[in-house]
């Protein structure tokens, strides 16, 4: 079964950063989705179940913490690598993230090399 | 109550104080004035009785007169009629003698005497009487009987003795015959019978008569003056006694009157004074004597009175008018109040209060607090009166879903300026519904997290994509680009730096976000300051570790200077780095050659940590300016600053928060020394502090006995949470590493729990509904059964003290932070019992109680000995856990080497402390040594 990673935030930008900073792994055959929401993202975990989701926390209709307490409280919910990404310098963020079920914490602004090194760590694909 | 100020002077004025001779009665004082009045009785007396026998006397002398001179009278009338009758009986007895010559002749001259004596008294008796009739002296009677006498008699007795004479003469002598003697004799009785004799015999008896009624008269006359003279005395002198007795009567009265009367007013105005309270009376003081002075001092006592009533009452009106005042701002304050006793009764509470615990229409007062408000109110009052001379405050859900935040002051009845023997007479709880702030405070947070957000978002895309440009040039492009037109190169390099410009300006648009977000968290409170004991020569080397790159880059180096034995502060050892980095960075920024140079030296009770460098400088006008908020010196425009000029308002933050200093010293093109201060702890022993404390403690904390080590799985370990998914984030955790795990929701549950199963250690929370986590703790940590159990707290809330004083184990804080959770987990578990008691032995006392306090503050019960063997005896028999006791005791003390090998103390855990060089290494050595476990 093909490895894929979520990318979840509202911004665009940041999508298409995040996608042009994985799309390398895709030559590895992992997959790469996006969800512009906490929504989608709760949905495409659902019936996706990817390996990692790289989650933005401030986001319309339903944030990552609410992302990630939906995804604790069912049982059911596929045992999915969760790495938040968020502002800097708000720890009550990062606790409440922790405190919820976040794996790890990456604060914007983000090297895309570390997210890249993050993902094949994860991932756990050697190239 | 009709107040007047007592200036205006109404005078009550005695009606008599005018008259002269009252104002000169009055000059006297009352003993002169009472001296006078007898005076004059006395006066009044003595002339009386004095008057009264001298005309007694002058009357007694007249009647006296009158009598010696009726006596005189008498007895010349006596003398003349005796010489009457003699001469009558003279010659009679001339008959007899007739025949006798020289008898005869004998007689007749007796005869004649008498005659002459006779004429002589007559005639001067009359010429008394005439003088008397004269002066007027006589009585009339006797001045006519006398003129009577006068004229019937004046010539009988001369014509009788004429007679006489002539017969005589007749008469031839010596008659010698019978016929003529005879005839002689004859002659004589013929004389005898004749009228004139007979005439001078009733002269004589005229005279006698006179004699007697003189005697009569004049005698009785002059007793009856002298009668007279006596009572007129009497009278005089009776009158005299009477007067003075009216005249002393008088001034009896007088006295009684007078004397009485101005203390009679002064009495008078004295219950005026006192009745009406009409302090504007005043007495009128006439006299000089004793009442005018107690007048005077009367006046002055009304005046004093009056003004101190007036200034009891101004300050009772301003008083009244305060509390007033204070009431109406009291009954008016947005803020609960509520005062309490120090039985914890209600004395005081404020509308909002009452609205705000819903007591609508209720005073509270009188009522125990305890039944009033929630009972962490109750929780800290009572702290509170331990603690009386600080603050407590405390946050709580009000009963209107508000939230409270209650300041609780002691009121205090100090009696000395240092609180030391304070009485707590009180408490004053404040309550603010803070309801609003911390919806201000949220909205502030979610303000700067939603700016930190939009402000990152760009910046993500800008420095992401700026990096992926530049890999895929670097990777792909540009390998591909032929570089051997001039054209080409150029491109390929002014595409490469002003990559690099996007890439660093974006790297310090997010350095000043953070900065500002840094600086923004600190203003609002919002950081949390991790104080801990920690070395200044770690925090400067890691300091200069971080920068050595960055003066690598510059062609610099740091120099290191410090001071051997610098103490060890309490500190945030991250953000302490983060200042010494900003300075460092600083120096090196601004320094195109020569050399930084930080320094670490102890002064005046701190530690004061330098950066120098050899830069360019600042000038005098700068150097407070640099520690603005964005305030960066120099000349923007020729010589622009990197950085975001928020990182020496930082370090101010931070070295302020630290209780120290920061400052700068620099001349233009001098270079510059920045320098802040950090307050050392003042410790009572030095050599302490050079005992590595934070390695001793560690290794209390890792005690553990081996026999345990190797049943540390399976182990039951209490989750206590309000939180579910906190509780799951532990289970998961704890079950990962293979522990049992049981949850308990609040507090109550968790009790429940331990006594179903007791668990091998707990975990708790503070934040809890119904018992909070302090409570908790103190609940197990009192009961013999649970008292053993090891305990964690875990919590936002720092107050570690407290959770250790409650004899807690650990004091963790969130966010939790697994691998530290799980090491400590481990270590209790491996102790199998909380391992709190520690005995401290040591020669030193002040040494003993320097490592007691940091052991207390780590949670420990710690005991001290002395080397006494008695001491030691009684503390060994308070069954420590640990022993720490310095090598040199312990060579020289056989009962602690006996207690080594003894049976039955082999759990007990011995640390040796060697004296002024128990460094780090010999702190791993010891234990060691001296564990006999």
């Amino acid at each position: 079964m093909n490895k894929s990673i979520l990318i979840v935030d509202d911004e665009v930008y940041i999508r298409i950063l995040m996608e042009q900073t994985l799309e390398e792994l895709e030559d590895e055959g992992v997959e790469l989705l996006t969800a512009t929401n906490g929504k989608e993202a709760l949905e495409l975990i659902q019936t996706e179940k990817p390996n990692l989701v790289f989650l933005d926390v401030m986001m319309p209709i339903m944030n990552g913490l609410e992302v990630c307490q939906a995804l604790k409280g069912d049982e059911a919910a596929p045992d999915t690598y969760i790495i938040m990404l968020t502002a800097k310098g708000q720890e009550f963020d990062q606790q409440q993230g922790l405190e919820v079920g976040a794996d790890l914490y990456m604060t914007k602004p983000f090297d895309p090399d570390e997210v890249f090194e993050k993902a094949i760590e994860i991932l756990d694909i050697t190239r | 109550m009709n107040v007047q100020p007592p200036i205006t002077s109404r005078t009550s004025q005695p009606s008599s104080s005018s008259s002269t001779p009252s104002r000169w009665f009055n000059r006297f004082n009352v003993g002169q004035k009472i001296a006078l009045g007898y005076a004059a009785v006395l006066g009044i007396a003595i002339a009386g009785t004095g008057i009264g026998i001298v005309l007694g006397n002058s009357y007694a002398r007249r009647a006296q007169a009158i009598q010696a001179d009726a006596i005189e009278e008498i007895l010349e009338l006596k003398a003349i009629d005796a010489a009457l009758m003699r001469l009558n009986l003279y010659e009679k007895d001339l008959v007899t003698w007739l025949d006798t010559p020289e008898e005869f002749q004998a007689n007749y001259t007796a005869y004649q005497e008498s005659s002459q004596e006779f004429q002589q008294q007559w005639a001067e008796l009359l010429e008394e009487y005439e003088e008397d009739a004269e002066e007027g002296i006589e009585r009339e009677e006797e001045l006519e009987t006398v003129e009577f006498l006068s004229e019937q008699y004046d010539d009988v007795v001369a014509v009788y003795i004429q007679e006489v004479d002539a017969l005589l003469d007749s008469l031839q002598f010596p008659i010698l015959s019978e016929a003529d003697l005879f005839d002689a004799q004859q002659r004589f009785i013929e004389l005898n019978h004749r009228s004139t004799a007979l005439k001078v015999k009733e002269f004589s008896e005229y005279l006698s008569e006179f004699v007697e009624s003189i005697e009569a008269v004049e005698l009785e006359e002059a007793q009856e003056a002298l009668e007279t003279g006596v009572h007129l005395r009497n009278q005089i002198i009776g009158i005299s006694i009477l007067l003075s007795l009216i005249a002393a009567s008088l001034l009896a009265l007088l006295f009684s009157h007078v004397l009485p009367r101005p203390l009679k007013e002064l009495e008078k105005l004295a219950l005026k004074v006192t009745h009406n309270k009409d302090f504007s009376l005043r007495a009128m003081v006439n006299s000089n004597d004793e009442i005018g002075s107690l007048a005077t001092s009367l006046n002055r006592l009304i005046e004093w009175v009056g003004t101190y009533t007036h200034s009891l009452q101004m300050t009772q009106s301003n008083l009244q008018h305060q509390t007033q005042e204070l009431n109406a701002i009291i009954d008016n304050l947005g803020d609960g109040l509520l005062v309490t006793n120090a039985q914890g009764q209600i004395t005081r509470s404020n509308p909002a209060l009452r609205q705000m615990f819903q007591f609508h229409n209720q005073t509270l007062v009188g009522q125990p607090v305890e039944q009033i408000v929630e009972s962490n109110i109750t929780e800290l009052i009572h702290q509170q009166h331990v603690q009386p001379t600080t603050h407590l405050t405390a946050e709580m859900e009000l009963p209107t879903k508000q939230i409270g935040q209650a300041l609780v002051t002691a009121i205090t009845t100090a009696t000395s300026p240092d609180h030391a023997d304070s009485h707590i007479a009180g408490t004053v709880v404040l309550i603010r519904d803070v309801t609003a702030e911390k919806e201000m405070d949220r909205m502030k947070t979610d303000f700067i997290s939603t700016v930190s957000h939009e402000l990152r978002t760009p910046l993500t895309s800008v420095l992401g994509f700026a990096k992926l440009i530049r890999k895929k040039l670097e990777d792909t492009i540009l390998p591909a680009v032929n570089l051997e037109t001039k054209k080409n190169a150029r491109a390929v390099r002014q595409v490469r730096d002003n990559l690099q410009i996007i890439l660093s300006e974006g790297e310090r648009l997010t350095s000043l976000i953070n900065d500002v977000l840094d600086i923004a968290k600190i203003e609002a409170g919002k950081i949390e300051w991790n104080m801990q004991s920690i070395s200044v020569s770690e925090v400067i080397e890691r300091a200069i570790a971080a920068t050595s790159i960055l003066a690598e880059n510059e062609g610099l180096t740091v120099t290191c200077e410090m001071s051997p034995h610098l103490p060890e502060i309490v500190g945030d050892r991250d953000r302490l780095i983060q200042v010494v980095i900003n300075l460092l960075s600083n120096a090196i920024k601004f320094t195109e050659s020569g050399s930084v140079t930080c320094r670490a030296q102890v002064q005046n009770h701190g530690i004061t940590i330098s950066v120098i460098d050899t830069g360019i400088g600042l000038a005098a006008d700068d150097l407070a300016k640099v520690f603005e908020k964005f305030k960066q010196v120099g000349e923007v425009m020729t010589n622009k600053p990197k950085g975001t000029g928020l990182g020496l308002p930082i370090c101010k933050q931070i070295v302020e928060h630290h209780g120290g200093r920061i400052w700068a010293e620099s001349e233009l093109g001098q270079g510059s020394t920045f320098s802040f201060t950090l307050p050392v702890s003042t410790s009572p022993a030095n050599e302490v502090a050079q005992i590595n404390l934070d390695a001793l403690v560690q290794h209390l904390q890792e005690d553990v006995d081996p026999t345990s080590l190797t049943e540390n799985q399976q182990k039951t370990i209490l989750v206590v949470d309000d939180e579910p998914h906190i509780r799951e984030l532990l289970r998961q955790e704890l079950e990962g590493v293979g522990y049992q795990v049981q949850e308990a929701k609040d507090g109550m549950d968790a009790l429940e729990k331990v006594k179903v199963a007791p668990p091998d250690l707990i975990i708790l929370d503070v934040m809890m509904p119904n018992i909070n986590g302090f409570d908790l703790a103190a609940v197990l940590k009192n009961n013999p059964a649970t008292m053993n159990i090891p305990t964690i707290i875990l919590s936002i809330i720092q107050d570690q003290e407290r959770g250790y004083r409650l004899g807690i184990d650990r004091y963790l804080r969130k966010p939790i932070d697994t691998n530290v959770l799980l090491g400590d987990i481990k270590t209790l578990l491996a102790q199998g019992t909380s391992k709190r008691k520690v005995l401290v032995v040591d020669i030193d006392s002040s040494t003993s109680t320097t490592l007691s306090k940091v052991l207390i503050s780590k949670g420990y019960t710690v005991t001290e000995a002395t080397t006494g063997p008695d001491s030691i005896e009684q503390a060994l028999s308070l069954n420590p856990d640990m022993i720490i006791v310095d090598s040199e005791i312990s060579m020289e003390h056989e009962q602690i080497k006996a207690l080594k090998f003894e049976k039955g103390s082999d759990h007990i855990f011995f640390f040796m402390v060697q004296r002024y060089q128990a460094e780090r290494a010999d702190l791993n050595e010891h234990p060691q040594v001296g564990a006999m476990s």
